[in-house]
């Protein structure tokens, strides 16, 4: 498995504040991987650093093996990127705006830009401003695809889509990588989105990975186990990643491969990517508070 | 990237283009109505009228020249505040350095498009290389079409004086490399304040600031471009009526420079004396003063310097465009996004 993206000890600081802390991951290509992490994590200063929008504090971000900052030249064409909210020229219109990509990108693709647009019912006369925000995430990502690009990230790309645009979207993006073999890298909120498209999955917390790995592993790998209510950890085989105390319960997630004894009525069961994204999320965020 | 820069400022730059042309146009009509109208009243060809009346010492021509000057009033009321059509020259690179350098960089930043823009193959320097120059382009095309004002522009100016003769001096400002050097400078600070705070009021207001200031700056720097010829001041009808006259500040016996209080304080004591009621060849507030050791002079540009001038003039503000262009290039080259 070839990394597409590779940070090592990679830091971003603003001022004080440190968006992104002795970051070390690599992303696999011909994969779709997650980004996932509660606001502030560091997923857009991760994305950003990637495509040369900002500068690393310290260490290094290589994509395709090329420097970040000193070769972006040589990043950008094979890169396709949506920014969040979708940025475009609001007074230009749908054609102008595909016009734009084939004039800035020696790498364009005019006819699958046009088709996609097309197949998405854009009229190409329209100018942004008047599109919904669907019709602009269509637009974004046709723009982004246009370029015919070998990586794609986006920022957001399904915040703020009502449920049948975010679908859409996210449908398009995984036949485009079915069919192409492309890499993509998207961040999101939503963990249903997550857990729908993504084979790969990256939790940030408080600017570092938490949880790195491959979507089905990571599953396979984690169990929850409902008991009684104890404070210790009872005789669970694996790693306790949380435990959760209710009035009469402990909901505990663990990795590992499950309880040996369930005398006690502990009930265990597969973790859901939910849970196992809440479960290492939770923890880091408290300690942080 | 040309063509995007195009599409997107094509109203401002039309639009300048456009002011250009309407300004210079009815400056024009302006002058030629001025001109016209001069001829039709007979302002130049007006003789006082005269009289005779006879008086105890004998017949006496009296010049009435009122009819004269009552001429040219109906005439300066013709044209009325149309004579002051040619200040607008002199706001429109302020107004292009607010309007058009000012959101340039910062519209972007603010709508967050320099995100889409700066992600695709093309490189940030050559986006902020292309937009630059192609606006600058803009107000180039429209600064030659105010130059075509001069003309008709002294005409204006002259119209509050009568109509005698505008020097060539004031209207310096009007002249083609002047006002192309200005426009240039004004969009390029401004475009670089917005580069630098990404904010369009920001841009437009600081812009503005800035374009102003160095205005005002080198305008009172202008009568040191060269060392200005001087003599004493009793000497000053000697001076060509077209030169640019230029304060320099009197002095004593050794040459040595005299404050301005100096020299008004001993004016004062002079009008307080008796010999300020005869005045006359060897005894005037001249004479009183270099009796004193203190010795007016008055410094002059002649008019000869005059494109000198211009040249020294646009190469300032250009050379200052090109500092903020580059300013403008590096903050966008090396700035987080």
């Amino acid at each position: 498995m070839d990394a597409v993206v590779e940070t090592s000890a990679l830091t971003k600081r603003y001022g004080s504040v440190i968006a992104l802390s002795d970051c070390d991951l690599a992303l696999p290509e011909g994969k779709v991987t997650g980004l996932v992490g509660p606001n502030g994590a560091g997923k857009t200063t991760l994305i950003h650093l990637a495509v040369g929008l900002l500068r690393p504090t310290a260490g290094s971000v290589r994509v395709f093996g090329h420097d970040s900052v000193r070769e972006t030249s040589k990043i950008l064409p094979r890169v396709g990127f949506v920014a969040q909210d979708r940025p475009l020229y609001r007074d230009l219109t749908v054609a102008d705006t595909l016009e734009l990509g084939r004039r800035l990108n020696e790498r364009w693709d005019p006819a699958y830009a046009l088709a996609r647009v097309r197949r998405f019912g854009l009229p190409l006369s329209r100018k942004i401003r008047t599109l919904s925000t669907g019709q602009r995430a269509h637009v974004a990502t046709s723009v982004a695809l246009g370029k015919r690009p070998d990586l794609v990230l986006l920022d957001e790309p399904v915040a703020n889509l009502d449920p049948i645009a975010r679908l859409a979207l996210l449908e398009e993006l995984m036949s485009v990588v079915a069919e192409d073999g492309l890499t993509v890298v998207f961040s999101a909120n939503a963990l249903a989105d997550v857990e729908r498209v993504c084979e790969h999955l990256v939790i940030l917390v408080n600017g570092r990975p938490r949880l790195v790995g491959d979507t089905e592993e990571l599953i396979e790998s984690h169990v929850v186990a409902i008991g009684p209510r104890t404070q210790g950890v009872s005789a669970l085989d694996g790693d306790l990643i949380e435990a959760r105390h209710a009035e009469r319960q402990t909901i505990r997630l663990l990795r590992g491969p499950g309880p040996a004894r369930v005398d006690d009525g502990t009930i265990v069961r597969p973790a859901t990517l939910e849970e196992i994204v809440l479960g290492y999320m939770r923890p880091a965020m408290e300690v942080a508070a | 990237m040309t063509w995007l820069t195009w599409r997107q400022h094509r109203v401002q730059i039309v639009g300048l283009i456009a002011v250009a042309i309407l300004v210079t146009a009815g400056i024009w009509i302006v002058a030629e109505y001025a001109l016209r109208s001069r001829a039709e009243l007979g302002v130049d060809s007006c003789v006082p009228e005269t009289r005779t009346i006879v008086t105890p010492s004998g017949p006496q021509q009296i010049i009435n020249s009122s009819t004269c000057s009552d001429l040219i009033s109906q005439w300066q009321e013709r044209i009325g505040l149309w004579r002051y059509l040619f200040f607008t020259i002199y706001l429109i690179p302020a107004l292009a350095a607010s309007y058009v350098g000012g959101p340039l960089f910062a519209l972007e930043f603010e709508r967050a498009t320099h995100r889409l823009a700066w992600t695709q193959s093309i490189g940030r320097l050559r986006w902020a290389g292309v937009k630059l120059a192609v606006i600058i382009a803009a107000a180039l095309i429209a600064a030659a079409i105010l130059a075509v004002a001069i003309g008709p522009s002294r005409v204006l100016m002259g119209v509050g004086r009568s109509g005698t003769d505008v020097k060539p001096f004031e209207t310096f400002d009007l002249e083609g490399p002047a006002i192309a050097s200005y426009m240039v400078f004004g969009i390029a600070a401004a475009a670089f304040v917005g580069a630098w705070s990404r904010r369009i009021l920001a841009a437009m207001f600081v812009g503005l600031l800035v374009f102003g200031v160095a205005r005002v700056a080198v305008h009172n720097l202008r009568p040191w471009y060269e060392t200005p010829i001087i003599m004493p001041l009793e000497m000053i009808s000697v001076i060509p009526r077209d030169a640019l006259f230029v304060d320099v500040p009197a002095v004593d016996r050794d040459g040595q420079p005299v404050t301005r209080e100096r020299v008004s304080s001993l004016l004062s004591e002079y009008f307080r004396s008796p010999s300020r009621f005869a005045p006359s060849a060897s005894s005037n507030d001249s004479t009183y003063l270099a009796d004193r050791g203190v010795f007016r002079r008055i410094g002059y540009q002649p008019v000869e310097r005059f494109w000198t001038f211009q040249a020294i003039e646009a190469g300032i503000f250009t050379g200052l465009a090109a500092l903020f262009a580059l300013l403008t290039l590096w903050r966008v080259r090396t700035r987080d996004a």
